[in-house]
């Protein structure tokens, strides 16, 4: 773990995180597999011209429709045993979200579940899978989005001796995926992640505190902080908001914010176009600069639109929070502005860190 | 206009392929190996006999191997008395796997494979898209086409070609498509641009007349502007994207 001193500085943080495994780009997966089969694959895994390991895919099945199919997925096993309710909650929330930021109609999308648990004959994990059931009934009853299908296995335990021959059992933590899959009802629906030359860059959504099992966290130290929460209700309206502004093609670009936070949902936008980002860090909520930039709270999107849009975003939104965090530039540098400080790297020194190698592969 | 393409255990790609021909004016009639078998004289009906991409009996003993085998023991003089007429033959991936396997690309003698291809440099399966230079037009498939950027799919795709032979391959001039790097120059052989270090860049062969064209690129999978990776970013937004040309000269051709 590195100690938060001035000398560990943001873009040095930032490289750590771009570069750890749960971030780096999945590339050589997605070169591995037949992602072109039968000529349907439309947005494909490797997005933009900075080829960026997109979360979240679309495929246009039937040649004489004009309807496409998005999938995505999402899972947070880091925070099963902190809480295993909200960990469902996040998991329901971010696939479904990726979908609606694809361009997805929101009332054409179902779920699936895939449940690997671990020690099921044990009252505290239990426990665990019971808060996750829980919050599957609650969000997507909310959300209206029935799980279609799913799997389960419930005994991801290891049991053996370790090198001085004692007993030892590895268990897997708790893990939900769920695995989403809509309909996007017209090809121009669809988005993109990168955003478009001097374009203005909102965060639509809530950032708080919750850096608790961050990727942030993973490396460096963090005051008291929480794991992030689902506020179903404020999310739905803001998915359905979305999904009107994006059905008058408002937005250039738009990517989900995800594991990182918002600090790494910019970079992955820029290095996909290959433009620059001149990025204003909002003092807002008492939120210091890495908890804006990597606190990874849920139903946040990271949208650009163009200049003169900007009104009629503002009414599509108008009560809900949204906050104006930059432009995007013709060059090719990555700025933060924080109070009078500024932090930049150019995007080819974090287009290298984000393709670099898992170790081990 | 008539195609007919062939389909049966593996090849997957049948649809889109007759997709592209329909779309460009053909008619046309996806048919089993085993029908065909049984018919063989049917193909006197078509004016382009299509081998889709896919994994023909799990490529099992080589890709496109098994299948070759069957076309040859079953339908060779069927499909060498379609190569006498003025008709075309079309090989995407696996299809043309089981071209080489035949021999009828290059075509050099009756029997027998000239080249083989073998696993990537990189021993996994790729999928990625590639740049490819167009060499030669006398095969009307690549008619007035210089460039083209399509997907490939495969796991065996290396063309490895004895001395003898690549010297009269290149007086014949042969090589159709190359792979080249973002600049239209040939890749060199240089990963990702060659992406399984196929000799000489080679992605696709043709026969001496010109009318078989195999290739290792899937242009079905390239043929409207959807179908390119960022189109969602392109300025101008044609309703095709490269691999309809191929199509549409085959469509030329006959008309």
């Amino acid at each position: 773990m590195f100690d938060i001193s001035p000398e560990y500085s943001l873009i040095n943080k930032i490289h750590k995180i771009l570069s750890s495994p749960n971030i780096v780009t999945k590339e050589f997966v997605a070169n591995q597999y037949d992602h072109e089969v039968q000529g349907s694959s439309i947005i494909k895994p490797l997005q933009g011209v900075g080829k960026v390991f997109g979360n979240t895919t679309a495929i246009k099945p039937l040649y004489d429709d004009n309807k496409t199919i998005s999938l995505s997925q999402s899972a947070f096993p880091q925070y099963s045993e902190a809480d295993p309710y909200k960990m469902a909650a996040c998991s329901i929330n971010t696939a479904v979200k990726n979908l609606v930021v694809m361009g997805a109609n929101f009332k054409k999308i179902a779920i699936l579940d895939n449940f690997c648990w671990c020690s099921s004959d044990e009252e505290g994990r239990l426990y665990e899978l019971r808060k996750a059931a829980e919050a599957c009934y609650d969000y997507a009853v909310h959300y209206n989005t029935p799980f279609i299908s799913g799997k389960d296995s419930m005994y991801n335990d290891f049991k053996g001796f370790n090198q001085k021959n004692n007993p030892i059992k590895i268990s897997i933590p708790p893990t939900l995926l769920i695995s989403s899959i809509g309909i996007v009802d017209k090809i121009n629906h669809l988005t993109k992640i990168t955003p478009e030359k001097n374009d203005v860059i909102y965060v639509l959504g809530e950032t708080h505190n919750e850096l608790d099992k961050s990727q942030y966290e993973n490396f460096f130290r963090v005051k008291k902080t929480n794991i992030p929460k689902v506020n179903a209700t404020k999310s739905l309206d803001l998915y359905k908001r979305f999904e009107k502004a994006n059905k008058k093609n408002l937005f250039t670009s738009a990517l989900g914010v995800d594991l990182g936070g918002i600090g790494i949902t910019l970079i992955k936008m820029s290095i996909g176009s290959n433009l620059g980002l001149n990025i204003i860090i909002p003092k807002k909520n008492n939120l210091d600069i890495n908890q804006f930039l990597f606190s990874e709270s849920q139903s946040r999107i990271v949208v650009s639109i163009r200049k003169n849009k900007e009104n009629i975003f503002k009414k599509i939104f108008k009560n809900t929070s949204f906050t104006k965090i930059g432009t995007c530039l013709d060059n090719k540098k990555i700025v933060f502005n924080y109070s009078s400080k500024k932090y930049s790297d150019t995007i080819e020194n974090f287009s290298k860190s984000y393709k670099s190698k898992i170790k081990g592969l | 206009m008539k195609v007919l393409i062939l389909s049966g255990y593996g090849i997957n790609c049948e649809d889109e392929t007759l997709h592209a021909f329909i779309k460009v004016g053909f008619k046309g009639k996806i048919v089993h190996i085993n029908d065909l078998i049984k018919s063989p004289k049917q193909l006197q009906n078509y004016q382009v006999f299509a081998i889709p991409g896919g994994f023909s009996f799990g490529d099992d003993t080589g890709s496109g191997n098994a299948m070759a085998k069957k076309i040859k023991n079953n339908l060779f003089d069927y499909i060498q008395n379609f190569l006498e007429k003025d008709k075309l033959v079309l090989g995407i991936c696996n299809g043309c796997q089981i071209l080489v396997n035949l021999g009828v690309v290059p075509g050099l003698t009756k029997k027998d494979p000239q080249v083989a291809l073998i696993e990537n440099n990189s021993d996994i399966y790729q999928c990625r898209w590639v740049n490819l230079k167009i060499n030669n037009n006398h095969t009307p498939w690549l008619k007035n086409i210089d460039y083209l950027h399509l997907p490939i799919a495969h796991q065996e795709g290396k063309f490895i070609i004895p001395k003898d032979v690549i010297n009269e391959i290149k007086n014949k001039n042969l090589i159709s498509m190359q792979y080249a790097n973002d600049n239209g120059k040939l890749a060199n052989i240089k990963f990702p641009y060659n992406p399984n270090g196929s000799e000489l860049d080679i992605a696709g062969l043709i026969s001496k007349d010109g009318k078989v064209l195999a290739m290792m690129p899937h242009p079905e999978r390239a043929f409207y502007y959807y179908h390119q990776p960022n189109w969602q970013e392109l300025n101008k937004k044609n309703e095709y994207a490269d691999g309809y040309k191929i199509f549409r000269n085959a469509r030329n051709y006959f008309k």
